[in-house]
């Protein structure tokens, strides 16, 4: 099974349908999406500052991202939910639009960047955890975190302006007519 | 209203805004990205008072560090929605959403401003015991404006009948 | 002295972040439309009799698209190439749409009908049906006397109130 054709069964179910013919699904769906989605950046936000040292060192590192990370993925998890349902509602209109492919890159940037710092940098966390900076890598990796979201926010407001139109005349569709 | 709105549609600074294509998203995109400094400040300081987080630290210490933000990110959004609104006022003033939101986002920032004089003064000693139903009240009140935003786009799937723009 | 530097640093991390997204929206978006009437010229206004190719039933705005008819209302304008040229006409959302008739169901291809719409700032052959504008269905395929449209075309369906405007150039 190719990934048009999984594009195409998703566009066919019946959140997709639910999606198209409830008046209300979707300014709620979207909603909640941004809801989410600013949860989880301005979570983010506050722990990759912190990696750059803002405001101080003084509160451990584990600390700060300790008590938010169960809320960003909280809200991670309610985006990727509202987000599948307004995908799946115009699913081949978003699979070949170019705002939409690259949010996906900027996520999977967002993911991969976190996965170094955690597997890597995060080993000597015990030598910067308080009241030192943190590591080059480690401020790389909050600077980088902090342009990636914001990249994909905009991103993501680009889809809903850029959807365009497939002007294509179905096959079976005669216009070779005289009236 | 509907007059003012018409008019302001046509001035030369609102035509710019509706004709240069990358405006109105690049307005929308930063308007998003501060919803989350904006709210989650607030969240911030809702979850200190509920004794969610920080609760090493005196409610002061986390006023001072978030507060700056949220009122800052306000600033940026005002700007940011107030040309959305130059840009195409006759949309805004004809959304129930719009006006339900502008009195939200009054009674919300009133709320904040007092909520944060009245605890940070308050430093060490124990948080009075409204404390938290006024956290909640005001992360519920963000919560409605962050909502009625999203939907000034479809007045009329959202309000039916209500709706300014039928 | 610490904290200014600081400030300094935080500063510089949001101002390129907000740079960076910026460019990567431009280098996402050669073509623009959508959501807002931003995107179109409300001061022009275009009126068609044209035949149905397609209705895409997209969830934020459903969209239209259809091969405008000639004067004569015998056939489709074609373009240098010979191919038809086809125009799309977006309005509100699937389900808002539905609840008018107008779906995919109710504008299958072939079917002719008339509107007015306001177009695309960019040139593309595309355009916004504005705030409640009228549709106009011709019955059958029945297409209208030259130089009529469907409203003119006994038994037509009527979507909206109104009737349909004057063209209007910019």
């Amino acid at each position: 099974m190719d990934l048009a054709s999984i594009v195409d069964s998703i566009y066919a179910s019946g959140a997709a349908e639910w999606m198209r013919t409830s008046v209300k699904a979707m300014p709620i769906v979207e909603a909640i999406h941004v809801m989410a989605a600013a949860t989880v950046f301005g979570t983010v936000l506050v722990v990759d500052l912190r990696l750059l040292g803002f405001p101080s060192t003084q509160r451990p590192f584990t600390r700060v991202s300790g008590e938010l990370l169960k809320w960003t993925w909280a809200a991670f998890v309610v985006a990727v939910i509202t987000g599948g349902l307004m995908f799946a509602a115009n699913a081949p209109t978003y699979y070949v639009n170019t705002a939409f492919r690259l949010k996906m890159l900027a996520l999977l940037g967002a993911g991969l960047n976190m996965a170094v710092f955690h597997t890597i940098t995060c080993r000597t966390i015990r030598a910067w955890d308080q009241g030192v900076p943190a590591p080059l890598a480690g401020r790389i990796a909050g600077a980088a975190s902090i342009l990636i979201w914001v990249t994909l926010i905009f991103l993501a407001r680009w889809i809903g302006f850029t959807k365009g139109y497939n002007f294509d005349v179905p096959q079976d569709v005669n216009l070779d007519f005289t009236f | 209203m509907r007059e003012l709105a018409e008019w302001l549609q046509g001035t030369p600074f609102s035509v710019t805004i509706q004709s240069v294509s990358w405006v109105v998203p690049l307005l929308q995109s930063i308007h998003i990205v501060t919803i989350g400094v904006v709210f989650v400040s607030s969240f911030m300081i809702a979850l200190r008072v509920l004794g969610r987080i920080r609760t090493d630290e005196p409610f002061a210490a986390v006023w001072r560090q978030f507060s700056p933000w949220l009122w800052g990110g306000l600033c940026v959004m005002a700007v940011t929605g107030g040309l959305l609104v130059v840009g195409e006022p006759v949309r805004e003033a004809t959304s129930l959403s719009f006006w339900l939101k502008m009195a939200l986002l009054v009674i919300a920032v009133a709320g904040t401003a007092l909520f944060g004089r009245s605890l940070a003064a308050a430093a060490r000693v124990e948080l009075p015991s409204g404390a938290k139903g006024a956290a909640i009240a005001l992360l519920v009140l963000w919560i409605a404006i962050i909502f009625l935003g999203r939907a000034i786009a479809y007045d009329v799937e959202v309000w039916g009948r209500l709706s300014l723009s039928a | 002295m610490k904290t200014k530097v600081q400030h300094r640093v935080v500063g510089a991390v949001l101002a390129t972040s907000v740079a960076v997204a910026t460019t990567a929206m431009m280098l996402a978006a050669p073509a623009w439309a959508h959501h807002s009437f931003a995107a179109y010229n409300m001061e022009v206004t275009k009126v068609f009799t044209g035949v149905v190719t397609r209705v895409n039933p997209d969830a934020n705005h459903l969209q239209i698209f259809f091969a405008p008819m000639n004067e004569e209302r015998k056939n489709v304008i074609r373009g240098e190439d010979g191919k038809p040229i086809i125009w799309a006409v977006e309005m509100a959302g699937s389900a808002q749409a539905a609840k008018e008739g107008i779906s995919v169901n109710t504008f299958p291809p072939g079917t002719i009908f008339s509107m007015a719409l306001h177009p695309l700032r960019d040139g593309r052959p595309a355009g916004t049906r504005g705030r409640e504008g009228v549709i106009f269905k011709c019955p059958g395929r029945k297409p209208p006397a030259p130089g009529k449209h469907c409203d003119s075309v006994e038994g037509h369906t009527q979507y909206g109130t109104g009737s349909l405007p004057p063209e209007k150039k910019e």
